[in-house]
């Protein structure tokens, strides 16, 4: 997946699959996020000490960065501005250092006087096909070539 | 005739699904166009049942047969019920989690209706892992063989305890986004139209669990 030029509702049909665009958050990335988000670092994100008292196995990848991230892929395809709602379910945790690999199916079309709407499901899994880490959907406005 | 319904699959009356039942609907058009051969879902909402709702209109604007059941949280596991009555919805309590899945086996099938345990190679929450703590399960003779969000070695373990037991296995998607629907679907020998012709079809044997490519080449009708 390659960062868009300009994307139009007249470019993507019912069905549609986009990516899936491969990621990987390192743990000074995670590091990065905890200080801006105002959660500085050591936390459960960050350190295995931390992780383990709370019972998971290794510092994870924080819900709210991982939204971000599912975010900047759809923004990177649709052009920024384009996302107007975004409900993801996270169904495990997600590690630092690994592949994630985040695709899009569209999975509705609309177009009435606020717009051009889109819905695409979303999946981010492992580099193996697998139960996906989160899933979901995107509600994104596109512009018409009408 | 032969009739493909997907026996698992859940709308946003579910609280972990983001896919309205037209969203399901308009997706299955969308493979048809495809050449995949879909007719049908079952609704199987977590741990409900609204004897109210209707897809009747839904189901007859985008020629796709709509049916309900739901799938329950038991102590064995998870459970898909097909055919609820108002019998049963009397007797036995859809929100509880603790439930007895032999007394909600039992119940079902007083009533009309019939259970097949959901996904039960899941790690964890599968019937195998209750067999393997020896319990046993008399009255089950069918079990979910294909679930489309489990993962292979945990479909394995199904296809395992089939052969080891002799259950006949149907397959769902277990859908909780719109394109996930149909993924798995099972191939029934019988034309099916309502929930008492699915149990009666179920009771029949004469099904098979299939993924979605496999339907690409069937005959319509």
């Amino acid at each position: 997946m390659t960062q868009s030029a300009r994307l139009y509702f007249e470019d993507v049909e019912l069905g549609d699959e986009i990516g899936p665009a491969i990621v990987t958050v390192a743990d000074d990335q995670v590091v990065d996020f905890c200080s801006l988000w105002g959660n500085p670092a050591p936390n459960r994100f960050t350190d295995q000490e931390q992780a383990e008292k709370v019972g998971l196995s290794e510092p994870i990848v924080p819900g709210i960065m991982s939204m971000a991230l599912v975010s900047r892929v759809l923004t990177d395809w649709a052009g920024a501005g384009t996302v107007e709602d975004l409900d993801l379910v996270f169904r495990g945790t997600i590690p630092h250092n690994q592949p994630l690999h985040v695709g899009f199916q569209i999975s509705d079309t609309d177009q009435d006087e606020s717009g051009n709407h889109i819905q695409c499901d979303i999946t981010m899994t492992g580099p193996v096909p697998d139960r996906p880490y989160i899933i979901g959907t995107a509600r994104l406005n596109l512009p018409s070539r009408g | 005739m032969t009739t493909y319904l997907d026996l698992h699959c859940h709308s946003v009356a579910s609280d972990d699904s983001r896919a309205t039942v037209e969203q399901y609907l308009k997706f299955i058009n969308v493979l048809r166009k495809r050449g995949n051969t879909v007719d049908g879902i079952v609704l199987t909402e977590h741990r409900q049942f609204d004897f109210d709702v209707d897809y009747s209109q839904l189901a007859a604007e985008y020629g796709v047969l709509v049916l309900k059941g739901a799938e329950l949280d038991t102590c064995f596991g998870h459970m898909l019920v097909y055919n609820i009555t108002r019998g049963l919805a009397k007797d036995i309590d859809f929100g509880d989690v603790k439930m007895d899945g032999r007394e909600l086996i039992k119940a079902a099938r007083h009533h009309g209706g019939y259970v097949v345990p959901a996904h039960p190679g899941r790690f964890g929450i599968g019937l195998v892992e209750y067999m393997e703590q020896g319990e046993s399960f008399d009255d089950v003779s069918m079990v979910e063989l294909v679930n489309a969000g489990s993962k292979p070695e945990e479909n394995e373990r199904a296809q395992a305890l089939c052969q080891q037991n002799g259950y006949l296995g149907t397959a769902g998607s277990d859908a909780h986004l719109a394109s996930h629907i149909a993924r798995a679907v099972t191939e029934f020998k019988a034309e099916i139209r309502s929930e008492p012709e699915l149990v009666e079809a179920l009771l029949s044997g004469e099904f098979r669990p299939v993924y979605l490519e496999e339907t690409a080449a069937a005959p319509v009708g």
